[in-house]
């Protein structure tokens, strides 16, 4: 038997294939949410779910933010040890864990719940992961399993394990969905084509550090609260109207920050909106009217509320494990790796190797050669994300290829890149001679970084005896150098009255005198003045801007739609 | 070689429908899946890579005129390139410029004088982008053609350098309105900052 298991950011979930029907399993208490919290008693022994939650102050919530993280690459939270570019570590129950190890913890909670209620072993699991989990945050999930004692037979996406649940009862129906799915944590978007019993993923976005904890937060600063009253304030259906204005004004921004994703997954799927005939919502934080009001304007369709927002991702987990353990048949998952995978060439350049989007699993191969006569070897990083420098991206790890000694150019070793179906990707070196492949190590970053630390501590030392000041006015310069020749073209098409161009051009004055003098306060100053003093300026050339000029071309702003069908 | 026609079950013609092309494709993918019972993973990669050859028309017809004559077809420069290319160049060109000065422009007046540029690049991207497609519907109807006068193949390199040549300027046209479409998000008057800012009294 195989479980399927969700490990979210804020709460967790367990389920089997029972009689050919997906079912969750709950606690002894008749609750199937397990809070994904884990603190530790004076023992050091771990205490999980909701009564981890009850001493909330010692408790590690949301680690699954941490897992597959490196110290730098996101703020630092409690607890949090470790220096900059080793993977994160937590000091819990006086001792330091890593995030999996903590999120092994409550996989073992999961398993203990599931036996108990089946009174039989769980040893094989599905577990879901955010789409956009790129290859360490994966790995780190599979050894979380793996040290929960389990096998992890795969790791599913959430947006396609929620498309699964929405799918299952209406496999003959032929339909395009999108799945936005907005966690505690992590958002996803994935397009999917559903035909037959084919779930083809056509394209996935999303952003590993965004979701409901965000809003949690923006609220709380905003209302000077904790947390805790925070998140309560979010569900209160009773609000004053104040309160809702604030708390709209505060979660917008948020939530702005999926549009892009959204609109970049549907123009690398290839269709438009009017082409989807579901948005389905899933994820906690779905529930929360604005994100509703939102997506609707997004896809100008109202959203598809049918699935469970905390279990349907679980229930697709459980879908998944009957696929695999043959309980489900007629159902076949087409899944694609999230970020375009690469290695890095001359020039710091990101090649491409196995771009975004391409169905998995899937194996590219590439040819190394010899640059100069006998050289031995050469290193080579290995890159995913969709920048053209290769240092924008995100690396992976270095491994070896070795020549034998030979001509430039003679000297040739075939390297296989393999995404598995779990997303995780494997190097494979093919000698050419007898066609056998070997798996290459990928030394991960951070066991080749001490010479990359270093430099970046010694960059960061010299920026930190840089003079300051300097610095401040050199970008405030450029401000102006790019401001006052702005002016002149500005007022050159549009007409102001005279009082406020001679604001303008005594703020004008002011800017350059603080130049000439290398004042960096008056520079500021003056910078500000001229910002208002050119504001009624700035206003009527938007309002010039927006009525004249192409009239004939659609405002496309908020309708991907339009777009021209390729 | 491989047959990409053949993996799928798909006759050999220069014109197929692409709702027949994934069909065939997810019919195959459902059996060789490596999930699925009598899967099979280089099998299932075969069929994956056959639908990547065969779903864009331009490699697909290279693909056929290889497997027709045994050889590789001549690479030919696209005859409909000349005006367009420039025209398409400069107007990646043009996007380039105004979403680097975009990125950094600071001051409300500076965004404001941009705010028409990035409108006029939009209307650029979008006009270039509609004569590309003209040219893609008028390629698409020589395919037509040439499925007609199959299994005569006269003119196909032609058909096929043109359609690789449009596929990948309306790429790169489409990168560029997505980039500027987000910019100028952030720059009207209903983004973010700018209406508070419009209805305060000039200090």
């Amino acid at each position: 038997m195989i479980a399927g298991i969700d490990l979210g950011t804020t709460n967790s979930l367990i389920g089997v294939m029972e009689s050919g029907f997906p079912i969750l399993l709950a606690d002894s208490g008749g609750r199937r949410l397990l809070p994904s919290a884990v603190r530790f008693d004076e023992t050091g022994a771990p205490i999980v779910g909701w009564d981890a939650l009850a001493g909330r102050d010692q408790a590690v919530t949301s680690v699954k933010r941490l897992i597959g993280v490196r110290v730098g690459e996101s703020a630092p939270v409690p607890f949090q040890v470790g220096k900059t570019g080793e993977p994160v570590r937590l000091l819990v129950g006086g001792q330091e864990r890593s995030p999996e190890e903590i999120s092994a913890i409550i996989l073992e909670n999961l398993k203990a719940r599931a036996e108990a209620a089946l009174s039989s072993k769980i040893e094989r699991v599905v577990i879901t992961v955010p789409a956009y989990f790129n290859d360490a945050q994966r790995s780190a999930t599979k050894r979380a399993g793996e040290l929960a004692g389990l096998i992890v037979e795969r790791l599913l996406p959430e947006p396609t394990a929620a498309a699964l649940a929405f799918g299952l009862g209406k496999l003959g129906d032929r339909s395009r969905v999108a799945v936005f799915d907005l966690g505690g944590g992590t958002f996803d978007i994935s397009i999917l084509d559903l035909q037959e019993g084919v779930f083809h993923v056509l394209a996935t976005q999303g952003d590993t550090r965004l979701g409901g904890d965000d809003f949690d937060a923006a609220i709380a600063r905003e209302f000077q609260i904790p947390i805790a009253e925070a998140e309560a304030l979010k569900r209160d259906t009773a609000l004053t109207a104040d309160q809702q204005t604030r708390i709209h004004k505060v979660c917008q921004p948020i939530l702005e920050r999926t549009r892009r994703h959204c609109e970049r997954a549907m123009l690398d799927a290839g269709i438009q909106t009017s082409d989807l005939n579901e948005v389905i919502l899933v994820g906690g934080a779905t529930r929360m009217l604005g994100v509703r009001k939102f997506v609707a304007g997004v896809f100008g369709r109202e959203p598809n509320t049918s699935q469970h927002p905390d279990e349907a991702v679980a229930m697709g987990a459980v879908i998944q494990a009957g696929i695999l353990e043959g309980s489900v048949q007629n159902v076949t998952l087409l899944d694609v790796t999230p970020l375009s995978l690469g290695i890095e060439t001359f020039g710091g350049l990101m090649n491409i190797i196995i771009p975004r989007n391409t169905t998995i699993p899937v194996k590219a191969g590439e040819m190394f050669t010899n640059a100069v006569t006998n050289q031995t070897g050469m290193r080579i990083s290995v890159l995913q994300g969709e920048r053209e420098m290769a240092s924008d991206n995100w690396k992976l790890g270095e491994f070896a290829v070795d020549f034998p000694p030979m001509p430039k150019g003679q000297a040739r070793v075939g390297v296989q890149f393999e995404i598995d179906a779990n997303g995780i990707l494997h190097v494979l070196a093919r000698d050419t001679a007898n066609g056998k492949d070997t798996t290459l190590e990928l030394s991960s970053a951070v066991d080749v970084s001490d010479e990359a630390l270093e430099k970046m501590l010694a960059d960061s030392l010299e920026h930190a005896f840089e003079d300051m000041d300097d610095r401040q006015f050199a970008e405030a310069k450029l401000k102006a150098d790019e401001m006052l020749p702005a002016i002149e073209v500005a007022l050159a098409s549009v007409e102001v009255d005279p009082s406020e161009l001679q604001a303008i051009r005594d703020a004008e004055q002011a800017v350059r005198r603080a130049i000439e003098n290398r004042s960096l306060q008056k520079l500021k100053s003056s910078l500000a003045r001229l910002d208002d003093a050119t504001q009624s300026l700035a206003a009527k050339l938007m309002e010039k801007a927006m009525s004249s000029a192409d009239e004939n071309s659609r405002n496309r702003v908020g309708s991907p739609g339009a777009r021209q069908k390729k | 070689m491989t047959d990409a026609f053949a993996l799928l079950g798909l006759p050999r013609r220069p014109f197929l429908e692409e709702e027949s092309i994934r069909s065939a494709y997810l019919e195959r993918a459902k059996h060789l899946h490596p999930d699925s019972a009598e899967g099979h993973a280089e099998s299932f990669s075969e069929a994956k890579n056959a639908f990547e050859i065969l779903k864009d028309p331009a490699t697909r017809l290279r693909h056929l005129i290889e497997l027709e004559t045994g050889q590789r077809p001549k690479q030919e420069a696209p005859s409909v390139a000349g005006a367009l290319f420039s025209e398409v160049c400069a107007t990646t060109e043009l996007s380039r410029a105004v979403l680097a000065k975009a990125a950094v422009s600071k001051s409300p007046l500076v965004r404001a004088l941009l705010l028409g540029d990035l409108r006029r690049a939009v209307a650029q991207t979008e006009s270039v982008l509609q004569s590309v497609s003209h040219h893609q519907h008028h390629q698409t109807g020589e395919l037509a053609r040439l499925d007609a006068a199959w299994p005569e193949f006269q003119g196909a390199e032609a058909v096929a350098a043109n359609l690789a040549f449009l596929a990948k300027c309306h790429h790169q046209l489409e990168e560029c309105l997505f980039e500027l479409t987000q910019t100028l998000r952030t720059f009207q008057p209903s983004g973010l900052s700018v209406p508070a800012r419009m209805n305060k009294e000039p200090s």
